[in-house]
């Protein structure tokens, strides 16, 4: 499910402003694009999009993050064995039996479908004119940070743990200016060239190439 | 009270504690379910407003899953509604 869209996207649509950058981003950018990892996706707008403003990129996190939900989930399923194994009772109870594997099937089921929202709505959005941190934390709550280019003090990036190194997997921190909280881009493939690109966005941006 | 009749009625107390733990079991299954129901309506909810915030072609995907997701959890409850109650 999580790359079933992966090839809808019309990708790697260069904007004509782009084009005549000479920057390794845009090597970068091109190379392996998948569903948490897009560049230039058409079709695209988030709440308060600037008319002339382009999506250079957006991230998600990896999918490697969202495994244990699916263990979760398999394991809620085998809750009715363990209890007929333990209840003697329920083994002659057939509604009862039917009615607690209902109840895991659809807990388990919200629990897939939860880990798949939550991967679909965490997403890290960069434009050529700021940086856009989208979490849904909880079903009850999500929330948007944003920095504009200019305002961006210091990019870098942190790759913990086996899964880090195995998937290429890593949090990116974007220092601003001011008392703004620091964003960040969670668990996200490939964070040395989110790194680079937004280092190379910031030099554009600075020379008024952008 | 000989051996087979103590023996008898040791095994009529386990069915009463059976019995019990089925009893037990059904409201905490109830309160699950009437949540499970609630989370399915507030995700619901959420994708709608996330929907307008991050607009992408595949948002209609993504709210057809979560529709179709509501209405699965809705019929699931129902039916085990049902099934809690003919026990």
């Amino acid at each position: 499910m999580f790359t079933y869209m992966a090839k809808r996207e019309n990708r790697n649509l260069v904007p004509k402003k782009f084009r005549k950058l000479r920057k390794s981003f845009l090597d970068n950018l091109q190379q392996d694009n998948n569903d948490s990892f897009m560049s230039f996706p058409k079709n695209l707008t988030f709440y308060g999009k600037e008319k002339d403003e382009n999506v250079v990129l957006i991230v998600r996190s990896h999918w490697i993050i969202y495994v244990p939900y699916i263990g979760i989930a398999l394991s809620i399923l085998l809750i009715p064995i363990l209890i007929q194994i333990v209840i003697s009772g329920l083994a002659q109870s057939t509604p009862f039996f039917l009615a607690l594997f209902l109840s895991c099937l659809t807990i388990s089921f919200s629990i897939i479908v939860y880990a798949y929202v939550r991967w679909f709505y965490n997403v890290n959005i960069i434009t050529d004119r700021r940086v856009i941190d989208l979490d849904f934390t909880t079903v009850v709550s999500h929330s948007l940070a944003e920095a504009r280019l200019e305002k961006i003090e210091d990019v870098s990036h942190k790759q913990l743990g086996a899964l880090g190194s195995i998937f290429d997997v890593g949090t990116v921190y974007v220092q601003t200016a001011g008392a703004t909280a620091e964003i960040e881009f969670d668990n996200i493939p490939r964070p040395r060239e989110v790194q680079d690109i937004l280092y190379d966005l910031l030099e554009s941006r600075q020379k008024g190439e952008i | 009270m000989d051996t087979n009749d103590f023996l008898n009625n040791l095994g009529g107390s386990n069915s009463i504690l059976s019995f019990n733990f089925l009893s037990l079991l059904k409201l905490p299954i109830i309160l699950i379910l009437m949540g499970n129901t609630f989370f399915s309506l507030l995700l619901f909810l959420r994708v709608r407003i996330l929907a307008d915030t991050f607009k992408t072609p595949q948002n209609k995907i993504v709210k057809t899953i979560i529709l179709l997701y509501t209405i699965m959890v809705a019929v699931g409850t129902l039916l085990s509604l049902l099934f809690v109650i003919l026990t």
